[in-house]
């Protein structure tokens, strides 16, 4: 198949029919966690694109040139969440040395998304589909746009939310989770949506 | 030996996914069968109890500053063997989780159980710790998985008792989207949104009693 | 002069930790993996005997896109294992055919399809729709003969891509 085809359809699935929080339910935490406000859902997003993109890139080559060589595989979950904690601090050491007005507004996220499953979910997932390099980055990288597209659209849904009158026992997380499976809901209507 | 509290604390008024809201990717992915449910839940008791034990043991030695990346190798491994092992042994379960294995690492019940209780209790409190929140998290899946394979396929128990499980309701009433990744937010705002009333009404009758007394 | 003893001192407890870690973790996968690779050999063994009973089985060089293995069945037909994108990933799928050309038998290995909708493309109902075909197909939205699982059209029409597939290749070869 023709690469550029190859890599629209997997930009296509990763922000849409495929999404990773609404479809594949990676990366909840962070999702319901940092939604409050639309700003800082934007610097998440903008985060975690980073790091998926980076982790993606990173992880196959450790995959492909260190464990598949050593026929090391079975040991991918302990060096792949090694690698992105030790990726985490390091883009976050950089951000502070070299763009401080970036890393002021990013710098709170960073520590987070170490523990976000969407970027050790993609690192698994690369493997698993067996990817090439470029396929993993830009998996990686739309993975993240996604991810951003749903956490961003759901935090204005969410300001919305903080004045509803409702049930009680439903105030704040319930109420959060019931608007986000409306919103998983019509992300379905994109999963026909395919190029082969 | 205070197990009942700490059981009711796991199972309701601090249950992990219910109350205190950690690890909900699994908790919504995996749910749509009885199966997958029990499964998971017990592959992350397990873990649960095992990191918790050896994190409290190493509690002294790990300095504060590496703890996190140490704490993260230690579960890592404890993944890496369960997964390896349900492979081996029950290849059916290991099919169905999927890449939802691996990813125990990242469920935050696990490591958020290390940093809150292990890392500053004694072995034997933190392998209760461990059985307790691991009993809680199950008895949350199980929850759920009832209601959306009731729902979503209208059987009971897919995979426990036979492939296609006991069917309930005729193949042709029930609401498929439960099933899919729609039904998975739905029901567990409205299950937290239960445990949250329970545990004010739970709250106010204590309060009641207090003043009564 | 402090301060690098106890980074020193910190690198040093990570590094015992990761080795210890790592070093069970081979233990494991030492005891565990002759019985997974023999249970990825029975599975896919069964799998063939279902779609083309036969008494051997002898490889033949595959190499096309989306085929990952190919048999010659007793020289009366081929297995073919292909591999397509499903609705939740790659379907792993063996197909029999004869030598006349016709489809003796679909087996799905493994999927991960939304279960009870696309994960109900291992039934038995639906991989029965394939034998017996020989033509390329198409599920019946897109006019062709094989009636889709309900609710799981992706599903289907990637099954039916990967029956093609096999066809295509044994007609090739054949």
């Amino acid at each position: 198949m023709n690469t550029f085809i190859t890599l629209f359809a997997i930009s296509l699935n990763a922000i849409l029919a495929e999404n990773f929080i609404l479809v594949k339910f990676l990366g909840i935490c962070p999702f319901m966690g940092v939604s409050k406000k639309t700003d800082t859902a934007v610097g998440m997003g903008i985060a975690v694109i980073f790091v998926m993109a980076l982790a993606s890139a990173a992880t196959w080559a450790v995959n492909e040139f260190l464990l598949v060589s050593l026929g090391l595989e079975y040991m991918q979950t302990v060096v792949f969440i090694l690698v992105i904690a030790a990726l985490v601090q390091f883009v976050e050491m950089f951000l502070q040395k070299a763009m401080p007005s970036l890393y002021q507004a990013l710098g709170i996220y960073l520590p987070l998304i170490t523990t976000n499953c969407a970027v050790l979910g993609v690192a698994l997932l690369n493997v698993q589909n067996s990817y090439t390099f470029i396929e993993a980055v830009v998996y990686g990288l739309t993975g993240g746009i996604g991810f951003t597209l749903a956490i961003v659209l759901f935090s204005s849904i969410r300001q919305r939310l903080e004045d509803c009158d409702c049930p009680k026992a439903f105030k704040g997380f319930p109420l959060a989770l019931i608007a986000a499976g409306l919103l998983a809901l019509s992300f379905m209507g994109f999963s026909g949506f395919r190029v082969f | 030996m205070n197990f009942r509290k700490q059981l009711k604390a796991g199972l309701l008024t601090n249950n992990p996914v219910l109350s205190q809201l950690l690890g909900m990717c699994s908790t919504m992915a995996i749910t749509t069968t009885l199966f997958n449910g029990i499964g998971m839940g017990l592959s992350v008791t397990i873990i649960l109890i095992c990191s918790n034990v050896v994190i409290s043991l190493l509690r002294k030695v790990i300095p504060d500053k590496i703890r996190i990346a140490a704490y993260i190798v230690i579960i890592a491994g404890f993944v890496t063997m369960v997964d390896l092992l349900l492979k081996a042994y029950v290849p059916a379960l290991s099919d169905s989780l999927g890449v939802f294995i691996p990813l125990i690492v990242v469920n935050c019940i696990i490591l958020g159980r290390a940093e809150a209780f292990a890392s500053k209790n004694g072995v034997l409190a933190s392998a209760v710790d461990g059985l307790t929140q691991g009993i809680g998290y199950t008895a949350a899946l199980v929850v759920m998985c009832i209601i959306r394979e009731f729902l979503g396929s209208g059987t009971f128990g897919k995979g426990v008792f036979g492939a296609d499980g006991i069917r309930i309701l005729p193949a042709q009433y029930p609401a498929l989207m439960l099933i899919l990744p729609v039904g998975g937010f739905l029901t567990l705002g409205c299950l937290i949104a239960l445990t949250q009333w329970v545990n004010k009404k739970l709250a106010e009758r204590e309060a009641k009693k207090e003043a009564a007394r | 002069m402090k301060d690098a003893k106890y980074i020193l001192r910190l690198t040093l407890i990570l590094f015992l930790i990761t080795a210890v870690v790592a070093g069970l973790l081979g233990l494991v996968n030492y005891l565990t993996e002759d019985r997974i690779d023999e249970l990825t050999r029975q599975k896919a063994e069964a799998a063939m005997q279902e779609v083309f009973p036969a008494g051997n089985y002898e490889e033949i060089p595959a190499g096309e896109d989306g085929i990952t293995a190919a048999y010659r069945a007793d020289d009366a037909g081929y297995v073919v294992r292909v591999s397509v994108n499903g609705f939740g990933g790659a379907i792993d799928m063996m197909v029999g055919v004869d030598n006349a050309g016709t489809v003796t038998g679909v087996s799905i290995i493994s999927h991960g399809e939304t279960a009870s909708l696309g994960a109900n493309c291992t039934r038995e109902d639906f991989r029965a729709r394939f034998v017996g075909t020989s033509d390329t197909l198409a599920v019946s939205k897109d006019g062709g003969s094989i009636d889709a699982l309900t609710g799981a059209t992706v599903t289907s029409r990637a099954v039916v891509s990967g029956v093609n597939l096999a066809l295509d290749f044994v007609k090739e070869v054949g």
